[in-house]
């Protein structure tokens, strides 16, 4: 360990000491004990955190939210009174009965696959998705953290896509499954092992789906399945396949 | 669930709760709603939850996810951030940030991205561990300290900017005095 790395380990390190005894600071510890310079820098490090910390924890708390809270409290309490000694019982269930009615006929003649469910799930994702774990323009890299951290890693992708600078990557679970996501600028590459969703259509042919401004292409090849979701036409994502 | 436990975790946890709101959302009412809001949920799910000594990385959780259920961002990536640590220069002492206003200290806390700023603010507004930090964001540990490494240095180059601004607003009364009196 050099001081370098020793000063990104302590930089974690809490200023009141509470991580004293964790094991992963404690050669960064010795370090800083033993060579003046990191000394001086921790001692610093320590005292600005401490002075950082205590600005924070100034902030004003409004003087009525505990009792807001509390209300709210009072109204959940209120919420489990037995659904049968409430005036609106009758309304309620008449509405329940309507919508479940509407919900079974619904089911009867829409049952969305899990292929659908992965589709809709990527489009919704792509369009909120804020960060990744691991950021890097860099393919190769993403590809090493991915096997790293037991994800599905992209193995032969188009030679256009494979070009494009990279912005990161993460993992995520979906349906007790594990999902890569390789972020591209303005495009997003899902990869999962194509077992875990057999009703994907099969085949290296990309199969394409627009909804409203997102498209979506996927395919697959020996093990993965692959869905590219573009915040744009089919005609972009073509480009790249 | 007893409504005596359910105090008790309110008056342990809802000044820590609306300091992570502030840190997230910027401002005292939306932080005020996300506190509500956590405990709301709490008091309708919080009984599933077995492993009782994981409330408050629950709370804390629940809380981020509420935030980012609000949240809409356009901008996905910080692109600036390489930019902006590229002419990195002394980090600024210890006493001089405890002579800056609070107000500053959070104000410079909301301009870092999300990515830093969420666990930068565990860090330093509730002592949260690399380790819970890791837990109740569910990124790994390794990322963990890296967005503190970067998150540290962002915020100290905003506080050493916005003490610099400062310094420059500063102007000797006699000075304006005189201008007055120039503009009649």
């Amino acid at each position: 360990m050099d001081n370098k790395e020793a000063k990104f380990i302590l930089q974690a390190y809490r200023h009141g000491g509470q991580d004293a005894d964790d094991p992963k600071f404690a050669e960064a510890l010795l370090r800083a004990q033993r060579d003046p310079e990191l000394g001086k820098w921790f001692a610093e490090e320590r005292a600005r955190d401490r002075a950082i910390s205590n600005k924070l924890k100034s902030i004003e708390i409004p003087y009525d939210l505990r009792e807001q809270i509390n209300a709210g409290l009072r109204f959940v309490e209120n919420e489990k009174t037995p659904w049968w000694q409430r005036p609106s019982f009758i309304g309620i269930a008449a509405t329940l009965a309507i919508f479940i009615g509407i919900t079974l006929s619904w089911s009867f003649v829409s049952s969305p696959t899990e292929f659908a469910q992965l589709r809709s799930n990527a489009i919704k994702y792509s369009n909120d998705f804020m960060t990744v774990d691991f950021q890097s323009k860099d393919l190769s890299s993403m590809k090493v953290w991915l096997e790293q951290n037991d994800a599905p890693v992209p193995r032969d992708l188009p030679r256009n896509l494979a070009s494009l600078t990279g912005m990161g990557c993460r993992k995520i679970g979906w349906n007790g499954k594990t999902v890569s996501i390789v972020c591209f600028k303005n495009y997003d590459l899902y990869i999962l092992d194509r077992s875990d969703c057999p009703d994907a259509p099969k085949g290296k042919t990309p199969t394409f789906y627009s909804k409203k401004n997102m498209s979506v292409a996927s395919w697959q090849d020996e093990n993965q399945l692959y869905l590219l979701v573009h915040k744009g036409s089919k005609k972009d994502l073509q480009h790249f396949l | 669930m007893a409504t005596s436990s359910f105090q008790n975790l309110v008056d342990n946890y809802y000044e820590a709760l609306f300091r992570f709101g502030v840190s997230l959302s910027g401002n005292a009412s939306d932080a005020s709603d996300l506190t509500q809001q956590t405990f709301f949920i709490w008091a309708k799910k919080g009984h599933a939850l077995r492993d009782r000594s994981k409330a408050k990385s629950w709370l804390f959780t629940t809380l981020y996810r509420e935030f980012l259920k609000n949240t809409r961002r356009s901008q996905r990536f910080i692109y600036q951030e390489e930019q902006m640590l590229e002419n990195e220069s002394a980090p600024i002492e210890a006493d001089v940030v405890e002579q800056l206003d609070a107000s500053i200290v959070i104000e410079s806390l909301s301009k870092i991205d999300e990515t830093f700023r969420i666990p930068l603010s565990l860090f330093y507004l509730e002592d949260f561990s690399y380790k819970e930090i890791s837990e109740t964001l569910n990124i790994p540990v390794g990322t963990v300290m890296s967005r503190l490494s970067r998150g540290k240095k962002h915020l100290r180059k905003l506080l050493d900017d916005s003490q610099k601004t400062d310094k420059e607003n500063i102007v000797p009364i006699a000075n304006i005095q005189e201008k007055e009196k120039s503009n009649g």
